[in-house]
């Protein structure tokens, strides 16, 4: 026997005083590693309910389901995921992909249940012991270069050289770039709910990646006879809520949809058939306005087999979007292009006629029902002293007088008062007659109403922004005016939204320039419409109220685009167009 | 210290292709033909007599396998990878288990998961993780999860399932459009 063989048991009595190796389950658990692949976590409020954690899963453990409380709304379809954990092996593609970067993994590990069928649950909603866990496997977008393919770049004409001609700025994509570009949309439909129209986003962009260009026209016709326009000027809900947006770039989508219609020489053709007037069922419509809201109407109600009259003042349609939208952004030749296939679908216009109230009278005795699309056509008053002297004009009239074709301004300085799309229009206008151009705005360029691509494109072609500038009056001088303003400070809104603008102190500046356009925005003239009829229906700052099939509430009248109270833009006039027809047909029926 | 195991496997291999280095790591690419060599050479003359993980990966584009050798140099903190690509069809690797005789798991481990055959390892296509496992190598690029997940687990009842890309025009009312295309008609 060995002198340590009698020894040893005592040895071993020795380590009872010390701490043990091993873990006292269950009074202490060991936690699983800091990046350990365990139970999932989802910020329910940052989840957007797209559903590619869903799309990704190789096992099918993820299915989005609806979830009390949270509602579908725009940019959020309201589903959530929940995880089967008898199918979940853990390997991470849902957090890996996850748009919002809403989902991840808890270093949780253990969780005992008796039945199969109850180890789900939808993380986030279901409360769970791990749901604050600060620990677990989370998406690393910069080393997992998630957002990757960036969006494919739009060709735009240097400044330089744009500023010389009214030549369109933006260049359009290729064959190849608009279908890795519409590859990039992982079909999710948010932008549906985002668009007023509720336009096929998902099913055109798929079409385009395909390279089946004439089924997205075909899609875009269903909700849209205006798809050109919105795929040049249109203000693009859809992408504020695109999924890709969150970590990466949103999809063009106003830029393939864009590209999709300039693939044709004739949108007519490629329509064919789909553009035909209806079967006439013999009941008569009159829509005043050949604007985007008038045209939408009069194209599907002309569909629908009734016989469509549009009436306008201008001598040809598409409202403001052929008038007041500059050349540069919106070639009369799309314009032209569209406005065939309205003649194929049978709708019938009546261009140069202004409507009064003796005319509306008679339409509404003539027709069974009248749709009002006149938008706003007066120009605001900036409410300011020498607003009427001759150098000052109104931006809107100035841009409707197709300025391009007219005598230059070259030399002449120009002052633009305002911050929404006219603005920038008439101001990028007047550069490309040859002016030197002060646009003056009373908020922050942030606070600007005009898309920041039009901003942007302004700063880039020299105009002078003088921001935070409130004006005071205009004076007369020898050879043009003096525009007299206040620097201002920002006074924050305790309600949120724009700050006001205040006077910061009493100094005076002064310029001096040739022409003042004033484009403060439009209001609407309603003089057309009958005393007796306005009585008769809900007005409100000017604008009719309507119900939400358009309905005014007045006999057969209906009203829609920028004289009901809305968003302003082109696509909420086309939206207002489809309900419009929908509530003609069920009125008439 | 890495510099001079770079010079020396670049003297013995001209072939050799420079992966990535770091002060104390170093990546490198041989011919397949080379591999056992170049992984002898480290252990017997480079000091590197520890292997940490023999890898592999598919690429199945290019058609091959690449395997790795990790090792390492506990004494001088080092490691140094060997990749090389094999031809992927009946790919054949030699083994290693003779010199390291952890070698053995990980090749069976890799033969499990890629089919990747190494001939001399006695414990070859012994079950490792996958008892019972029929179907090609999971591991496989070629191998559909999604399809042997629905094949092997059937559909997921009594699961719902909502498409959010429906379900968002069904709530917004995407296909009430006046002409009435209906979605059955766009698929």
């Amino acid at each position: 026997m060995k002198f340590t063989d009698v020894i040893s048991p005592f040895l071993a009595w020795s380590r009872a005083a010390k701490k043990a190796d091993t873990i006292p389950y269950p009074t202490q658990q060991n936690p699983g590693a800091d990046r350990y692949r365990g139970f999932h976590i989802n910020d329910t409020s940052k989840c957007i309910g797209c559903g590619r954690c869903e799309t990704i899963c190789e096992n099918k453990a993820i299915d989005m389901v609806k979830v009390e409380g949270i509602e579908p709304t725009k940019g959020d379809s309201g589903l959530r995921p929940v995880v089967d954990y008898g199918r979940c092996c853990w390997c991470g593609l849902c957090i890996d992909v996850c748009s919002t970067g809403s989902l991840a993994f808890t270093n949780e590990y253990r969780w005992v249940t008796e039945k199969p069928d109850t180890c789900r649950y939808t993380p986030g909603v279901d409360k769970k012991a791990w749901d604050n866990e600060e620990k677990g496997y989370r998406q690393e977008n910069d080393v997992l270069g998630w957002a990757g393919s960036p969006r494919e770049e739009m060709t735009i004409e240097v400044p330089e050289e744009r500023i010389k001609t009214f030549d369109e700025v933006v260049k359009g994509y290729t064959v190849q770039q608009a279908m890795d570009e519409a590859s990039r949309c992982i079909q999710c439909g948010l932008c549906i709910s985002a668009c007023p129209a509720h336009m096929h986003i998902p099913d055109y962009l798929k079409a385009i990646a395909e390279g089946r260009f004439v089924d997205a026209v075909k899609l875009f016709y269903d909700n849209n006879p205006l798809p050109e326009m919105c795929g040049k000027v249109c203000t693009r809900q859809c992408e504020t809520v695109c999924a890709m947006g969150y970590q990466g770039e949103s999809i063009a989508i106003r830029w393939l949809k864009r590209f999709a219609c300039e693939q044709f020489e004739s949108l007519a053709d490629v329509l064919a058939l789909d553009a035909q007037p209806g079967e006439p069922n013999g009941k008569k419509v009159a829509v005043v306005g050949a604007g985007p809201s008038g045209l939408s109407a009069a194209y599907y109600l002309s569909r629908k087999g009734y016989e469509v009259h549009v009436f306008d003042r201008y001598e040809k349609g598409g409202g403001v979007a052929w008038y007041a939208i500059p050349e540069y952004r919106l070639p009369a030749e799309g314009i032209s292009k569209q406005m065939e296939v309205f003649e194929q679908a049978g709708v019938i216009m009546n261009y140069g006629k202004e409507i009064n109230a003796a005319m509306l009278k008679k339409l509404e005795s003539e027709f069974d029902a009248v749709y009002l699309a006149v938008g706003l056509q007066k120009p605001s008053s900036a409410r300011i002293e020498g607003e009427d002297l001759p150098g000052v004009k109104p931006a809107f009239d100035f841009l409707v007088s197709s300025p391009e074709k007219g005598e230059g301004l070259k030399g002449k300085t120009v002052i633009v008062i305002g911050g929404g799309n006219v603005a920038m229009d008439t101001a990028r206008t007047c550069v490309r007659l040859g002016a030197e151009v002060i646009l003056s705005y009373r908020r922050r360029v942030e606070d600007m109403p005009a898309d920041d691509e039009e901003i942007h494109e302004a700063m880039e072609e020299a105009i002078d922004f003088r921001v935070k500038t409130i004006p005071i009056r205009i004076e007369k001088t020898k050879n043009g005016i003096r525009y007299l303003y206040h620097e201002a400070k920002m006074i924050p809104n305790p309600k949120g939204g724009r700050p006001s603008p205040k006077p910061k102190d009493d100094v005076e500046h002064a310029i001096d320039a040739d022409i003042l356009f004033s484009a403060i925005g439009q209001t609407s003239d309603i003089e057309f419409i009958p005393e007796s009829m306005q009585k008769e229906m809900e007005l409100k700052w000017g604008r009719i109220i309507v119900d939400d099939k358009q309905y005014t509430g007045y006999k057969n009248f209906f009203a829609g685009g920028d004289i009901t109270p809305g968003e302003g833009d082109a696509i909420t006039a086309i939206a207002d167009g489809l309900r419009a027809v929908q509530g003609i047909i069920d009125r008439l029926e | 210290m890495i510099d001079k195991v770079k010079k020396e496997l670049e003297i013995r291999f001209p072939l050799l292709k420079l992966v990535r280095e770091q002060h104390n790591y170093l990546h490198v690419k041989v011919g397949a033909t080379s591999a056992m060599d170049a992984v002898l050479t480290a252990k017997t003359s480079l000091g590197f007599t520890t292997l940490q993980l023999i890898s592999a990966v598919d690429w199945m584009e290019n058609n091959a396998f690449q395997v790795t050798w990790i090792l390492e140099n506990y004494s001088e903190q080092e490691v140094l990878l060997i990749s090389a690509y094999f031809p992927r069809k009946n790919c054949v690797v030699p083994s290693l288990s003779q010199i390291w005789p952890a070698a053995s798991a990980f090749e069976r481990e890799i033969y499990e998961m890629f089919g990747i055959s190494f001939p001399g390892n006695p414990r070859e296509g012994e079950d490792f993780l996958l008892e019972g496992w029929k179907d090609i190598p999971p591991m496989r690029r070629d191998f559909e999860t999604e399809e042997y997940a629905m094949r092997t687990f059937g559909e997921r009842q009594p699961r719902e399932h909502i498409d959010p890309r429906q379900y968002i025009g069904d709530v917004v009312g995407e296909w009430n459009t006046p002409m009435g295309r209906n979605r059955e008609e766009e698929k």
